[in-house]
């Protein structure tokens, strides 16, 4: 069955140069939604979303997949070997000008939870960045999963002050610039929790510090690549390394009333040079 | 009772981020981890223990109290402190040594002369309202956070004065010294019962009730009206009267049954003691 749907999905992208929804519909359909399908694609095998995709020009910045609409293909191809059915559950998505952020519990190779973003060009994607990491299903010490929590967006109009406040306690306290300022970005002690090792509050925060600091992990965030955000959410890609591998950060932060509410994040190391399969560059916005 | 042979001493780790630093935020496990669990440990630094979590019986310089979210626990150079009956206890603890914050202040008694770090101190411990929680735990993870990028003494000084300067405006807790410091001089008498032939020393009977000898004295003499030391010695005296008035053993047996040096030195402390050598006790006991 799971090889039948494979093919089928791998089908679908000899299909999709044609074409096969309709310039209507396709304008019709919010790139949010486009991206959600494309996406769900992935577990359900439906040809028919592959057409969101730009095939002359597809532009991959998974470094472990080749590029181009043909290389996504090759990835789908694999799954066909892999003794686990796949599994695709976006559970948030919104939009920030031509980019759509997406975060997934995902079975792709193994139990993931990942961050897509993807760019749009005259309705079609034309490239793609993601952060996966491996995760178990255990809950973090405060009860939380990488995936739960608010799901609603509001404050529309405050995209702009929300996302300059996370670039902001970015660079002052995950770069450590200013690590002074912390207590400036929180409602107190509020401040909910995803990460799967940390638990909920400042107080939270601080035990992981000094259990890293324990254990001499460094944590060190060097260069933000993107700030995308959609009302009270707001996702910040940075790069860095931790304990000493070079790692992408996927860190997606609610805002309320001015002040960091909930986070979730998805950390990858890096892969070498060796691995990559184009030379596109896992970030390059 | 506690089976520690020792409490043992916690140094400050000041090489751990490489250049020398006196201050740090640690959590509460990993104090513990570092000595095996021993129940009771001695830190050579100052400590300022925030519980973020759960509950358990901390003891700071003999004083035990309940800590919950928001109890403070201050510890000074020296002090003991033991955590017990632990029920997921969850706490981080800012530590610094004297150096760091008095190398740059003209007051050498400026840590003494801080509410909680007193000789006098009402209590080692403070309860924080949640206003005061929020800003402390603030200053913890900003502390931290500085520790683990730029390192600015100044800063970090500066941080560690304005965490010092708001725990004096939380209130104090007073342990339950009265209550408890009968119950320790009970089992100090107890374990003075099951020792006095072997164990002479202050420093044992402390070690064992995990408190300091300094503390043990106080309670001591608050409780029985004479020194630790004094205590231990009339209860050797009073074996030694039991085996003069019931047993033929000769006096130098006796001496050295009851770990006296000498018989002459046996002599001259049971006369002080009595009033009487022990051989016109043994002749005359009912005097």
């Amino acid at each position: 069955m799971k090889k039948i749907l494979v093919i089928t999905a791998v089908a679908c992208l000899m299909m999709a140069c044609g074409g096969n929804k309709n310039q209507k519909e396709m304008n019709n359909i919010s790139n949010k939604e486009k991206a959600v399908a494309l996406l769900k694609a992935i577990e359900t095998g439906d040809n028919a979303s592959i057409a969101y995709v730009n095939a002359e020009s597809y532009k991959q910045h998974n470094l472990t997949v080749a590029d181009g609409l043909d290389g996504f293909g090759a990835a789908l191809a694999g799954l066909a070997d892999f003794p686990e059915k796949a599994r695709v559950n976006t559970v948030r998505a919104f939009e920030d000008g031509d980019y759509v952020v997406c975060q997934t519990d995902y079975n792709f190779y193994g139990p993931k939870a990942g961050f897509d973003i993807f760019r749009f060009e005259d309705g079609k994607i034309i490239e793609h960045w993601d952060n996966l990491m491996v995760y178990n299903g255990e809950k973090n010490p405060s009860g939380h999963t990488p995936f739960d929590g608010t799901t609603e967006v509001k404050d529309l109009d405050k995209t702009e002050a929300n996302k300059a406040l996370v670039r902001n306690f970015v660079q002052d306290v995950l770069m450590g610039q200013h690590p002074e300022n912390l207590t400036n970005y929180f409602d107190g002690n509020t401040y909910i929790q995803h990460n799967t090792a940390i638990a909920d509050g400042l107080d939270g925060l601080g035990a992981a510090l000094a259990a890293m600091a324990e254990q001499g992990i460094k944590m060190e965030y060097f260069t933000i690549h993107k700030i995308l955000g959609c009302g009270n959410f707001v996702l910040a890609v940075s790069e860095g390394r931790f304990a000493d591998q070079p790692t992408s950060y996927y860190d997606l932060f609610r805002v309320e009333n001015g002040k960091i509410a909930e986070h979730w994040d998805v950390m990858e190391t890096i892969a070498p040079e060796s691995d990559w399969k184009h030379q596109n560059g896992k970030f390059n916005f | 009772m506690s089976t520690q042979k020792h409490i043992p001493v916690i140094k400050f780790h000041k090489d751990k981020y490489g250049d020398e630093l006196l201050i740090d935020v640690v959590t509460l496990d990993m104090i513990r981890a570092s000595k095996d669990f021993a129940k009771a440990l001695r830190q050579s630094f100052y400590g300022v223990m925030l519980t973020t979590g759960g509950e358990g019986d901390v003891e700071v310089d003999g004083e035990p109290c309940t800590a919950t979210k928001g109890l403070v626990a201050f510890a000074r150079p020296g002090d003991v402190g033991t955590v017990t009956n632990d029920r997921n206890l969850t706490a981080l603890e800012l530590i610094f040594e004297r150096d760091f914050i008095l190398s740059f202040f003209n007051d050498p008694h400026f840590l003494d002369g801080l509410s909680y770090f007193s000789t006098s101190r009402p209590s080692p411990y403070v309860m924080l309202n949640e206003a005061l929680y929020n800003r402390i735990i603030g200053l913890y993870v900003e502390i931290q956070l500085e520790v683990a990028n730029a390192r600015d003494r100044h800063l970090l000084r500066a941080m560690l004065y304005e965490t010092l300067m708001l725990l004096q405006k939380a209130s104090p807790v007073s342990g339950r010294k009265r209550e408890s410091s009968e119950t320790r001089v009970a089992r100090f008498c107890e374990l003075v019962n099951e020792y006095f032939l072997t164990e002479t020393g202050v420093e044992f009977y402390a070690e064992r009730l995990c408190i300091t000898p300094n503390y043990l004295n106080r309670i001591v003499r608050q409780t029985l009206g004479q020194s630790t030391k004094g205590y231990i010695q009339s209860r050797r005296i009073e074996e030694a009267r039991q085996l003069l008035r019931y047993t033929s053993l000769p006096v130098s047996d006796i001496a050295d049954r009851l770990g006296f040096d000498t018989p002459t030195y046996f002599g001259r402390a049971f006369a002080q003691a009595t009033g009487t050598t022990p051989l016109q006790f043994r002749s005359c006991p009912e005097k």
